[in-house]
């Protein structure tokens, strides 16, 4: 996705630059994208019944929570105020019906996605110690989607019925971000309708408030005289 | 009857089942999202609650949600608009939340759990609190005491609460938002630098170094009546600015602290060097918000017991999780005796909402409360799983303070009880931290014997490793210690 990669790098810096603590929120996301990740990790590894690939799974998920360390760390040393910590619902991934293959493929294309998205943070960051970051990740994420292939190929699979699925995923996801971007432009327009409520009645809605607070206090004295 | 209480969608979403009478199951879903706090739909705890009593969505009569929403709603919606013309962005992030899920709850949880509208129910949110509070307490009568941040208008409740021929939770009285002690000391914990909703317990803490100097000055801001009620000057509190205090309360207490300025202050050896005299304001801060919140607590329990004559009190909401507070109620109120659930927040709500709607069905007897409601793992396939781990790849992600793996083994050795007892008390004793893992996780914060790290409290280097390496948490907090009940009268 170059288009995705070029966006970053002319984005990025400026949206940094321009908004308060965005440097901070971004880098704290990817925290919580890690997290997300090791937990996915976790949660297949209660699935799955050979040792050795639990464990394998299980350095996979400690990992990604090194990462979301790092990110942490970084996201704390840039933030100019205390950021809010956002939490993801967590959608499983691992499906008992459809098996390994389809988790093993998942990750393939999720961890994927993630190389290409650090590779174009670390080229679009200035800052070297956090664009370092990104770098040396993304060799990980390498990794991860190394040993995802591995066992895809150690499940004995069809070559294209493989292919097939990771087309699937990938197609799953594409709508995925096609959604996310639709939420996003009726989010725009629900802010604006908003808006225009909260400044034409929003007076209103102040004074019964006010109103409402007084005859409240009234009372109380009215109570406190009484007794 | 099977009812399943549910807090959810602001913070500690939590679910319990309460089963033919008997409290099955309470579960926090950051326990299963490793989300600290995480307010989403607790899906995987509820699932927990229904495996344990082997039952299906199906098969509830009832799903009680912990608090009004629509109540909730006129609330939020009136306090966004009491900040016109400079809260646009909190009305309409507000109104965005509200209009996506919440204001359409009863359809939402339906829809989630695949169940009928109609058994879906909501319970006010300090009498969810007051049923979490009295439920599985001891008494057979006991006057109850709700203290949090906000509910639905209220802040603050006074409840009368028996069991017997006519069991019943009667309101006496409801202290009303915006004056709330659970928002105010929220906003004393981001004055000192923390995170509110979370860092209250660095706040409790970092007193424990200071003086009540401020006492007076905080007593502008929280004003304690006579009759044992208390006012909250707003002029003082922004809540919907970048920060929630104003300047009036910068002008009373001197500059607030930063984030990310260290605190010197250490509980494990000697006063640690580097005190600036705006650590010790701080300090001296938060031991002045920390005295006036246990004197309005002190005063709203003599009001309560003054209104209900009763020996006991049950007390639950988020400021019960103050434990300081919390005993200085128990040694210095009209009270004799006190209750407070494991968990006392609004994750422990979903309990007190299940309880709502089955005290009736069950005459008002007690629940049996045990802290011990969680989920719990067989640990065969971990073990098997260990053998094959490669523990020098762990080095890679070593905490910088850590000492280093390399050369590190991995042994495992199977004991019976007495066995792992005795090997346990070895580790302790050559200075190592045990981490303690059996039976069903815990229900609420605390680390209460099933998921614990445990470690000699005599040995000052331990406590400090243990916050450096492991829990990476400032040295100013303190460690609770485990004693035998027959032993505590001779060591505390």
């Amino acid at each position: 996705m170059h288009w995705r990669s070029l966006a970053i790098r002319i984005a990025l810096p400026v949206s940094w630059r321009l908004f308060h603590n965005r440097r901070a929120d971004t880098l704290q996301r990817f925290a919580v994208t890690e997290a997300d990740s090791a937990w996915h990790f976790l949660y297949a590894l209660s699935h799955v019944d050979q040792p050795a690939i639990r464990a394998r799974l299980f350095n996979n998920a400690l990992e990604e929570m090194h990462h979301s360390g790092l990110f942490e760390r970084a996201a704390r040393d840039a933030a100019e105020t205390l950021i809010h910590l956002p939490t993801a619902e967590r959608t499983v991934i691992y499906d008992a019906q459809k098996g390994l293959q389809h988790f093993y493929a998942f990750v393939y294309v999720g961890e994927k996605d993630v190389y290409d998205q650090f590779d174009a943070y670390a080229r679009a960051i200035d800052t070297e110690s956090v664009s370092a970051i990104f770098s040396n990740l993304k060799q990980d994420e390498a990794g991860h989607m190394q040993f995802a292939e591995q066992r895809l190929a150690a499940l004995d699979l069809n070559r294209s019925t493989v292919l097939r699925q990771v087309r699937a995923i990938r197609r799953w996801r594409l709508l995925e971000a096609w959604g996310r971007g639709l939420r996003q432009a009726s989010d725009l327009i629900m802010t604006l309708l908003l808006s225009a409520i909260y400044f034409s009645l929003g007076a209103l809605g102040r004074a019964s408030y006010g109103q409402a607070q007084e005859a409240a206090r009234l009372a109380r004295v009215a109570g406190d005289l009484r007794r | 009857m099977n009812v399943l209480g549910v807090s959810a969608f602001y913070h500690d979403a939590s679910a319990a089942l309460v089963s033919e009478g008997s409290l099955v199951s309470a579960a926090a879903e950051e326990r299963y999202t490793r989300q600290k706090h995480d307010p989403n739909f607790p899906k995987f705890a509820i699932a927990h609650c229904l495996q344990r009593a082997g039952l299906t969505a199906q098969d509830l009569d009832a799903v009680v949600f912990y608090e009004e929403p629509h109540t909730k709603f006129t609330r939020v919606l009136a306090s966004v608009l009491s900040g016109y013309p400079r809260t646009r962005q909190p009305f309409v992030r507000s109104m965005k939340d509200w209009m996506r899920s919440k204001l359409w709850l009863r359809n939402e949880l339906s829809r989630r759990l695949g169940i009928h509208p109609e058994r879906i129910e909501f319970c006010p949110h300090h009498l969810s609190h007051a049923y979490q509070a009295f439920a599985g307490s001891p008494f057979d009568e006991a006057a109850v005491l709700t203290v949090d941040a906000v509910g639905e208008w209220a802040s603050t409740g006074l409840f009368h609460a028996t069991r017997g021929q006519t069991p019943q939770i009667r309101p006496l009285e409801t202290i009303p938002y915006p004056h709330s002690l659970g928002l105010l000391y929220a906003v004393f914990t981001a004055f000192l630098g923390f995170r509110p909703n979370d860092g209250e317990s660095n706040v409790m803490a970092l007193a424990s170094f200071g003086q009540p100097r401020y006492l007076d000055e905080v007593g502008k801001v929280l004003k304690i009546q006579t009759d044992g009620t208390y006012e909250i000057d707003q002029s003082y509190l922004d809540h919907f600015g970048r920060v929630p205090y104003t300047r009036k309360l910068v002008a009373l207490l001197g500059e607030p602290r930063g984030f990310k300025e260290n605190l010197p202050f250490t509980t494990l050896g000697a006063p640690g060097s580097g005190i600036s005299a705006d650590h010790q304001r701080h300090a001296d801060v938060a031991a002045s918000i920390q005295r006036a919140l246990e004197q309005a607590l002190l005063a709203l329990a003599d009001r309560l017991h003054r209104m209900t004559g009763v020996p006991n009190l049950c007390l639950a909401g988020g400021v019960a999780l103050n434990c300081v507070a919390n005993s200085a109620l128990l040694r210095r109120s009209a009270f004799a005796d006190l209750y407070i659930p494991p968990d006392p927040g609004d994750g422990g709500a979903a309990v007190g909402a299940a309880a709502y709607r089955a005290f009736r069905d069950i005459g008002g007897a007690a629940l049996a409360m045990t802290p011990y409601l969680g989920d719990s793992y067989d640990e065969g396939s971990d073990i098997a799983m260990l053998s094959h781990v490669d523990i020098q790849a762990w080095e890679a992600y070593r905490r910088p303070s850590a000492s280093s793996l390399r050369g590190v083994r991995l042994e495992i050795s199977r004991h019976d009880d007495a066995g792992l007892v005795a090997a346990a008390v070895d580790d302790l004793r050559t200075g190592r931290i045990v981490g303690w893992f059996q039976g069903r996780f815990e229900n609420g914060p605390r680390a209460l014997g099933n998921r614990s790290l445990l470690a000699d409290p005599g040995r000052v280097d331990v406590a400090r490793r243990l916050s450096r390496s492991v829990k990476s948490r400032a040295e100013f907090r303190p460690y609770a210690f485990s004693v035998a009940a027959e032993d505590a009268a001779r060591c505390m």
